[in-house]
């Protein structure tokens, strides 16, 4: 019998962590587009009723699956061992994030399945008429639309809450090692959700509302990043090491251009130029806002790995 | 402190990236807020019926001309510092003609046909989308072009020293030939607006 211990002397450690290359930072991407697609969606079914075919509403728990198993592919194809993601099921541990994601995911697929299911598009029944008895098996009451809208908010909730927390609950890695990772990542997941939905959207009242929305989404994502930097800089040698990559490291114009520039501050004056009349909605700003998200993941997947405890 | 700030390591090459993403977008702002963004307006120059254009590009040549003077001259800039493109007349006229031809045939420069694309007007989509097809073009068949390329060098070479001029009597100079072609431009645009009525 051969026995391995493995201690922090480990190539794939220290003193960089680089065990995640573009599957997971796309993943906590996918993920955290779902949640807002899913709270968006939980919004609307407050008033009790299905969304209108016409409704930007409307499609997304379909766009959500695709997005969401897209993430999935992602997250397998990061797996070692493929088979092991199965261990994740068989128990439940309240102090580990990633099993509280592994069974959070297998939650938010039902629910954007049953809201998929509330009426399903005609060119899908005419092909697979068992999904008009599928979705003709539940009876859609008021109170249970306005039940499935709270528990889709709350999965969404948690789904872009666990994407940040993931990462924070690291704290070997001083980048991650903040709380405002959750807030800031649930808060991008839901800004690309409503700017995905102003992509979309057909009608112009659904229109100005989702602009209007991710408007202050992205001044509230604004303010997390800054203080997410600030609260780096404030804290002892390490964290000010672990800022130092994104105010004069390799990371530095990733950062202030793609992610602060791009992703956040050109779409928020162009939505604000939008809502006050002074230019036409563009689908600039929104795809600015999806490509500004997935780059807000991958420098913070890099930058966590690149930062250690290590001083000097 | 002293200018060019890069060059006395105010900032290295990663912050020096962020100033090039705010000179750029300030850049494409006015460069759309001025009109350019359109297509129409910036081969009106071609017809000499709008020559707004070259009155806007020769106004800020001057401007920054003036500007490096004056801080030269204060002690605040070093211009032997500035990085100067090296002169390779060759492939310079060469490109300067095909960039003619194509800002004439697409109605676009480089510079706006990006800020029209960020106002998402399709025709600069389509010559953008040339833009990159040409880069790629031109990198495949640079082993065939590399003569070309390098043709005609004469360094990195200022007009004061081409012409042993001081530096003052060019600025002068420039500055002279500037408000010459603004009056000639404005007259220029008055006869040809009479000729292509329909165009105004």
């Amino acid at each position: 019998m051969f026995e391995t211990i493995t201690t922090r002397a480990n190539h794939l450690v220290d003193p960089h962590l680089h065990v995640w290359a573009w599957q997971i930072p796309l993943y906590l991407f996918l993920g955290g587009w779902v949640a807002g697609l899913l709270i968006l969606f939980g919004l609307k079914l407050r008033r009790g009723a299905r969304p209108a075919r016409d409704s930007v509403t409307y499609p997304l728990p379909w766009i959500g699956l695709g997005l969401l198993s897209l993430g999935m592919l992602a997250l397998f194809l990061d797996l070692e061992h493929k088979l092991h993601a199965l261990r994740l099921y068989v128990s439940f541990e309240p102090s580990s994030p990633m099993s509280w994601g592994a069974w959070i995911l297998l939650i938010v697929y039902p629910v954007l399945v049953l809201g998929a299911l509330l009426d399903p598009p005609g060119a899908l029944t005419r092909r697979f008429p068992w999904l008009t008895r599928a979705a003709r098996s539940i009876r859609w009451t008021p109170d249970r639309l306005r039940l499935l809208g709270l528990v889709a908010i709350a999965c969404g909730i948690l789904l872009g809450v666990y994407t940040g927390v993931l990462l924070s609950s690291l704290g070997a890695r001083p980048f991650w090692s903040s709380g405002l990772l959750a807030p800031l990542f649930l808060v991008s997941g839901l800004s690309a959700g409503a700017a995905f939905a102003h992509l979309i959207a057909r009608r112009s009242d659904e229109q100005r509302q989702m602009v209007l929305l991710d408007t202050r989404l992205l001044a509230v994502e604004l303010a997390l990043l800054l203080l997410l930097v600030l609260g780096l800089v404030g804290g002892g040698a390490v964290q000010k090491e672990a800022a130092a990559l994104v105010l004069r490291g390799p990371l530095t114009a990733i950062f202030w251009v793609l992610v602060v520039g791009v992703g956040v501050v050109l779409p928020l004056v162009v939505q604000l130029l939008a809502i006050r009349g002074r230019v036409h909605h563009q689908p600039v700003a929104p795809l600015l806002v999806l490509g500004g998200g997935l780059a807000l993941r991958f420098v913070i997947v890099w930058a966590g790995q690149a930062s250690h405890w290590l001083h000097g | 402190m002293h200018a060019p700030f890069f060059k006395f390591g105010a900032f290295g090459d990663e912050v020096g990236l962020i100033w090039a993403f705010v000179l750029g977008i300030g850049f494409g702002f006015f460069l759309e807020r001025a009109g350019f963004g359109s297509a129409k307006k910036l081969v009106s120059q071609f017809y000499l019926d709008d020559l707004a254009v070259f009155k806007v590009m020769f106004t800020a040549i001057v401007t920054a001309m003036l500007g490096t003077f004056f801080l030269s001259r204060a002690g605040l800039l070093d211009l032997a510092l500035v990085y100067r493109t090296p002169t390779f007349w060759v492939p310079q006229v060469v490109g300067g003609l095909l960039l003619g031809i194509g800002f004439v045939v697409g109605g676009y420069c480089p510079g706006t046909s990006v800020a029209s694309l960020a106002t998402g007007r399709l025709d600069a989509a389509a010559y953008v989308s040339g833009i990159v097809l040409g880069t790629a073009g031109f990198a495949l068949a640079f082993p065939a072009l590399r003569g070309l390329f390098h043709a005609g060098s004469l360094g990195a070479r200022s007009l004061p020293e081409a012409l042993h001029l001081p530096v003052g009597v060019v600025v002068f100079l420039v500055v002279l030939m500037a408000v010459g072609g603004f009056v000639g431009a404005q007259a220029l645009e008055r006869r040809f607006a009479r000729i292509h009525p329909e165009r105004s």
